[in-house]
């Protein structure tokens, strides 16, 4: 037994004489992916541990004050709250927003472009490995790093959230501040926008150019592209109350989609046709006889979340797996 | 073609190779074949196909028509990616690693790596192996990546103008440590350069190259005894007959001198001054001479193309 353990150290070749040196726990393509992008994997942790912490902190004093507010009868709590948490709030929540920008722009962008543009991806593709091994670990990295960074700053920011959801944001949870920022949301656009970037650099050698097309990509996405993959699928609630009842009370924690006036066929008009109305018998008058409220109910968060989520993360795969196949395919 | 034990006399082989950037042909039409063991040279004007086609052998480039390959293997069979070791043009390193850094990305990428063989490399330039890549000189570059590529055991090397960018000395320096480690470890070494004399000096096959097209391919000197410079006294325009009836590759006269690079078919007749000519004056012949007929020798020839190749010194 021991002459097999003696052998196995020499044929090692000579690992003895690097006594002082760090072990050797990465290998192959992983050690040499890590070791080339480490600058950038070590400052995403360390900026993931530092948010993650604040965000932690500031839940425990949000929670500390809830509990404390909840007890004292009297106080108006959703203004204290203002003054107190609001702006925490807005920096979190931006900071937040930043998480599928730095991915896109910091790890997906240099990922491919970098390597052609100094011609690095020559030296790795002729030695023994395969371009499309290498290529598979260079992304399978990235995403592992995303993930893990997304994920954790979505937990703590969730949890921070969470309690106090009623009151941030005024209690609008649909809105993109807070929806795409909680949960899964944060994780899979995340990783959509390093595939963007990653898969930009197959088609553009220049890292810089790469970063501003990512940064590009975030802001048509903001503005155009997310709400395509918003649009349609929640079915929102309904509330009918005849019209001398009034307005229908939105439920609590719930979130107002629309407001609708119905006429005696079941018609549904504008919310205006009778807005100015003074008495209920007018809004009859013409023809008005119930108020529609269409809502969405804070159960319903979730499901919603992991539907987009899993939307945006079947494209965020599915350019991955394209990025893969088009390397592979053809040298860079 | 492969010998009794199943490895390829022919390090390279290419057959009807081609390769196409758009409208225009880098490679055309290209047959020729690279014995194993050879110091192989690759000279050519700028655009002569000579970075094409050590990519395509080296799985950089795609071809876009014929074959390729390698030891007798297609060159874009898996396999073959221990066997090439392909030294481009700039030679790519990673400037933040460290000198050992970059030895360790031959270690842990390629699995018959010689620490040995390569930290030797390095140590007989003096380098430090806490050097950053960046920090080094461009002959220290060299050195490291040529440390990388014999370090990978390869059977063919491929060397984009390895000399291209480095001062006399540091060129001489690893001119010599190139042929030492590739005569020790009996590795094929295929080489592009600009420079005649390097290739004089160092190789002893030359494939030569001209707008994607062979020109002359074989062992050196088996081509320069294939050619004759003929000079004399002419006072006719035109080549003389006795001369004509050779194969011509390049003629001059000013005055009455009368020079012409020749390859002889049998005795050539009359009161010619008869030398033969050196490396650089083949080459330059032929790079002037477009119409010039191609010449392989039997060893570069493959055996689509030997029988439309029925002239030549190999006959």
């Amino acid at each position: 037994m021991s002459t097999v353990a003696q052998t196995s150290v020499a044929a090692k070749g000579g690992d003895g004489e690097e006594g002082k040196k760090p072990p050797r726990i990465l290998r192959g393509l992983p050690w040499l992916v890590w070791r080339q992008h480490r600058v950038a994997y070590v400052a995403c942790l360390l900026l993931t541990a530092a948010g993650c912490v604040q965000m932690l902190w500031q839940r425990g004093s949000t929670n500390d004050f809830l509990d404390r507010a909840r007890t004292t009868a009297g106080v108006e709590l959703y203004d204290v709250f203002q003054q107190t948490y609001a702006e925490p709030f807005q920096n979190a929540t931006w900071m937040m927003s930043m998480v599928p920008v730095v991915a896109g722009v910091f790890l997906g962008a240099p990922l491919i472009a970098g390597d052609r543009e100094h011609g690095t991806v020559q030296l790795v593709t002729t030695q023994s490995v395969t371009r499309g091994r290498w290529l598979a670990v260079k992304l399978g990295m990235a995403v592992l790093i995303t993930i893990v960074c997304s994920a954790a700053l979505s937990a703590a920011f969730t949890s921070w959230w969470e309690p106090a959801h009623e009151l941030v944001n005024a209690g609008d949870w649909n809105a993109d501040n807070i929806f795409g920022n909680t949960g899964p949301v944060p994780v899979a656009l995340a990783l959509l926008h390093l595939a963007v970037g990653a898969a930009l650099g197959l088609f553009v050698r220049r890292t810089l150019t790469v970063m501003g097309l990512a940064l590009g990509f975030s802001f048509v996405w903001d503005i155009v592209l997310s709400g395509w993959f918003r649009a349609g699928f929640p079915e929102p609630r309904v509330l009918v109350n005849p019209v001398e009842q009034g307005q229908p009370k939105l439920p609590e924690g719930a979130v107002r989609h629309d407001n609708w006036t119905v006429d005696a066929h079941g018609g549904l008009h504008g919310f205006g046709t009778c807005f100015n109305e003074r008495t209920p018998a007018d809004c009859r008058a013409k023809g008005i006889v119930a108020e529609r409220l269409e809502y969405f109910g804070y159960d319903q968060m979730p499901g919603m979340q992991w539907t987009y989520a899993a939307l945006v993360l079947a494209a965020a795969v599915a350019l991955l797996a394209l990025t893969l196949w088009w390397g592979r395919r053809r040298p860079l | 073609m492969t010998s009794a034990d199943g490895a390829s006399r022919w390090a390279v082989e290419a057959r009807g190779l081609g390769k196409r950037y758009g409208r225009r042909w880098a490679v055309r039409d290209l047959s020729v074949r690279i014995p194993a063991g050879a110091v192989c040279g690759l000279v050519g004007p700028n655009g002569a196909g000579k970075s094409t086609l050590l990519g395509m052998a080296g799985r950089l480039v795609r071809p876009t028509t014929g074959s390729l390959h390698v030891f007798g293997a297609p060159v874009s069979a898996a396999p073959g990616l221990t066997d090439i070791s392909f030294l481009t043009q700039d030679k790519p390193l990673f400037p933040r690693f460290t000198v050992e850094e970059t030895l360790r990305l031959g270690r842990e990428l390629n699995p018959r790596w010689d620490r040995a063989v390569a930290e030797r490399i390095v140590r007989s330039g003096k380098l430090s192996m806490a050097a950053r890549i960046g920090s080094l000189s461009g002959g220290q570059r060299s050195r490291v990546a040529l440390a990388l590529a014999f370090g990978k055991r390869p059977r063919l090397l491929l060397l984009d103008e390895p000399m291209a960018d480095l001062d006399p000395l540091a060129a001489h320096e690893i001119g010599g440590l190139l042929l030492a480690e590739a005569a020790e470890q009996g590795t094929t070494v295929v080489m592009s350069s600009h420079r005649m004399a390097d290739v004089a000096t160092m190789c002893d096959h030359l494939v030569a190259l001209d707008g994607g097209r062979v020109r002359l391919a074989g062992e050196v000197d088996t081509l320069l005894a294939a050619h004759v410079l003929v000079t004399g006294v002419h006072l006719t325009e035109g080549v003389p007959a006795e001369i004509a009836r050779h194969t011509v590759v390049e003629s001059r006269a000013v005055g009455r001198q009368f020079t012409a690079l020749v390859r002889p078919r049998g005795r050539i007749e009359g009161d010619w001054k008869i030398a033969e000519p050196g490396l650089e004056e083949v080459l330059l012949g032929y790079m002037r001479s477009p119409a010039a007929p191609p010449l392989l020798t039997a060893a570069a020839r493959t055996e689509s193309a030997e029988n439309e190749e029925d002239e030549g010194a190999a006959a």
